[in-house]
């Protein structure tokens, strides 16, 4: 039998596969129709101080291979996270990390600050591609100055292990994870969706209410897999994949570049079984090319050259 | 958990049936599906063959018969891509189904008319038929004539139908919401194009009739988790949201809890 656990940042995953944020929503929405507790963990639902209303629809639209979402980041705010979206899991066993979204650093900071109090979260997960009001709006994480203050604020808030969710829209990716593993990240999510938009060309409009958004699926997966690359090149943290990954192929070849974990997104709208195959197939892989523990895949990339 | 929830899965369904029901419009059989179903509920329906096209389309569930040997009916119509693919894929080919999604509604009332507009008809009709001692009439209007078939199904749920087409082929010579201004109810609901549901808002809250509709957004997962298909809200009137879900909260609601302004300038 393959050992299929990962073990980072003192945290026990049962196996590498988790769901997304976003995706996962607040744990509960998929019940009958995906088994996270077959899973590594969830990542639920970026939740914000205040509650956010999201974006004016159309909030999704489709690309080929792959969807736009401008969600806008809607969620029920922190006290709601906390009095009622987190004792729903009471009895859910599985890894639970919590996602942090803001407007502010002392938004990010004051979420990590209350969410670290609460014992269910195992981790928490910044996601920096928020847009910065106090800087017009560009996204935190593509900026280094930026990312240095979020990731250091959100650092001196929490004793959990920390998760930066780094942003694909940048030109270079190295500065910025090693930027975030020196202002304390204990993991690097890599990455997030990339800034991208759709026209009706009919209506002569853009189709999304917020006309950018950002596309996901496995349209994107081959990007993320060079970032994933580029990424575990130059920090020694613990990389989680995201990005496009629909199977135990996907998988298997995140692992290879560098991952240690890889969560499972847009693919959960077509297929909410595909996590489950996932880990099916991954442990035949493993077991099919002699690993005795999946996490021994972990950068088993043989490189050209 | 949620006894809703309980009720709810993946299908691996095959095509058992196709036929044609109108211009661009077809029923499609699928089973198994052992579910119970309630009227205006929908499934998410994967397009066979086709990867790049990622998400399951929303569709209602025309008709049903739950249990060990259950099937669904549903009504398509060509509209896009995915649709036109499901329209070409012949009876027997596999298809993922996911279902039942959307808050089982009540819709309180004694002499209700249930107006459909076009492909309304497909969540108008399992509603009619599950409510028929209650129902006033069923006013079913379309751009042009649709088969037979329809219009004998709808004479079969034993309530009175009123016909109207856009071109006068046949019925009423115009929109469907114009016989309405005649009908004797005290609740309508209504499943069809965002102009038919704001038409029959306006008549129905001049003339203090509450009115429900099915209303439509684009959907990703179908149950709540990804905030996609939102729909703008009166915040008064929705527990102080800006927006509701279609497949969560609805996708019937109540009309004068819509912002049509917001509605209307959003589009789908
Ligand atoms: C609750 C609900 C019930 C529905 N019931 C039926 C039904 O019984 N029969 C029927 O024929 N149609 C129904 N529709 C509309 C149907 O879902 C769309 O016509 C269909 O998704 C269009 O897909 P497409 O690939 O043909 O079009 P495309 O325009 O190529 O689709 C692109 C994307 O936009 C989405 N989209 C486009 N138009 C709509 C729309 N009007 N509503 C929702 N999503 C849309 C698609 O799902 C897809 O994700 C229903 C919609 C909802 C929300
Ligand atoms: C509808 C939707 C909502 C999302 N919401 C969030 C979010 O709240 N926080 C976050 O960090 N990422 C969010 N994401 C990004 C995903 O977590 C994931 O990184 C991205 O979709 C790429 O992976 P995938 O191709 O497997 O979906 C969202 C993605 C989608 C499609
Ligand atoms: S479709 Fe995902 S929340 Fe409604």
């Amino acid at each position: 039998m393959t050992n299929l656990s990962i073990t980072i940042n003192g945290i026990e995953f049962r196996n590498p596969i988790l769901v997304a944020s976003g995706i996962a929503g607040y744990g509960t929405e998929w019940d009958g129709l995906c088994d996270f507790e077959k899973l590594g963990g969830v990542v639920l639902k970026g939740v914000s101080r205040e509650p956010w209303a999201g974006n004016a629809p159309p909030r999704l639209a489709e690309t080929p291979s792959g969807m736009l979402n401008a969600i806008g980041l809607e969620n029920v705010g922190l006290d709601a996270f906390l009095d009622e979206k987190l004792p729903a899991l009471e009895g859910l066993d599985t890894v639970i990390v919590a996602n942090v979204v803001g407007r502010t650093v002392a938004e990010y900071a004051d979420v990590c600050e209350a969410l670290d109090k609460h014992d269910r979260p195992a981790a928490l997960e910044v996601n920096v591609s928020c847009p910065n009001v106090e800087s017009s709006g560009i996204a935190f994480g593509t900026n280094i100055n930026t990312l240095t203050e979020v990731v250091s604020a959100c650092r001196a808030a929490t004793g959990k292990p920390l998760w930066v969710k780094l942003s694909p829209g940048v030109s270079d990716i190295a500065p910025f994870a090693a930027t975030a593993v020196d202002a304390g990240a204990d993991a690097l999510t890599v990455a997030n969706t990339i800034p991208a938009m759709a026209i009706d060309v009919e209506s002569r409009r853009p189709v999304l209410g917020n006309t950018y958004g950002g596309l996901s699926g496995p349209a994107v997966f081959p990007v993320a897999l060079r970032l994933v690359h580029v990424t575990a090149h130059a920090v020694d943290v613990p990389i989680i994949a995201s990005g496009g990954a629909v199977g135990w192929r996907d998988a298997v070849a995140f692992m290879l570049t560098g991952a240690s974990l890889v969560q499972m997104g847009t693919v959960l709208f077509s297929a909410p079984a595909a996590p489950e195959a996932a880990v099916t197939g991954l442990a035949e892989y493993a077991e099919r090319t002699g690993f005795k523990e999946v996490s021994k895949l972990v950068g088993a990339l043989i490189n050209k050259g | 958990m949620d006894p809703r929830k309980k009720n709810r899965g993946l299908y691996e369904c095959e095509i058992t049936e196709k036929r044609r029901l109108g211009p661009g419009v077809f029923e499609m059989t699928l089973a198994p599906f052992t579910a119970d179903v309630r009227a205006f509920q929908f499934a998410m329906v994967g397009i066979p063959g086709r990867g790049d096209l990622l998400l399951k389309r929303p569709l209602c569930l025309f008709d049903t018969t739950p249990g060990k040997e259950g099937e669904i009916k549903i009504l398509v119509k060509a509209a896009g891509e995915g649709t036109k693919a499901l329209k070409a894929t012949p009876v027997g080919t596999r298809v993922e189904v996911a279902g039942p999604f959307g808050e089982p509604r009540d819709i309180p009332g004694e002499h209700i008319a249930v107006v459909a507009g076009g492909i309304g008809v497909a969540g108008s009709y399992l509603f009619a038929k599950q409510n028929a001692q209650r129902i006033s009439a069923v006013y079913f209007g379309s751009t042009t004539r649709w088969d037979d078939e329809i219009y004998k199904l709808l004479e079969e749920l034993g309530t009175p139908a009123r016909i109207a087409t856009d071109d006068g082929t046949l019925g009423r010579h115009g929109p469907i919401t114009e016989l309405l201004t005649e009908a004797d109810c005290d609740a309508v609901v209504a499943c069809g194009p965002p102009a038919m549901l704001e038409r029959v808002y306006k008549i129905t809250a001049g003339a203090g009739i509450r009115a429900y509709g099915s209303f439509e957004a684009r959907m990703a997962c179908g149950v709540g988790a990804c905030r996609g298909c939102a729909i703008p809200a009166k915040p008064e009137k929705a527990s102080g949201k800006e927006y509701l879900m279609v497949c969560e909260d609805g996708p019937v609601f109540a009309m004068d809890v819509i912002d049509w302004e917001r509605y209307r300038a959003a589009g789908i």
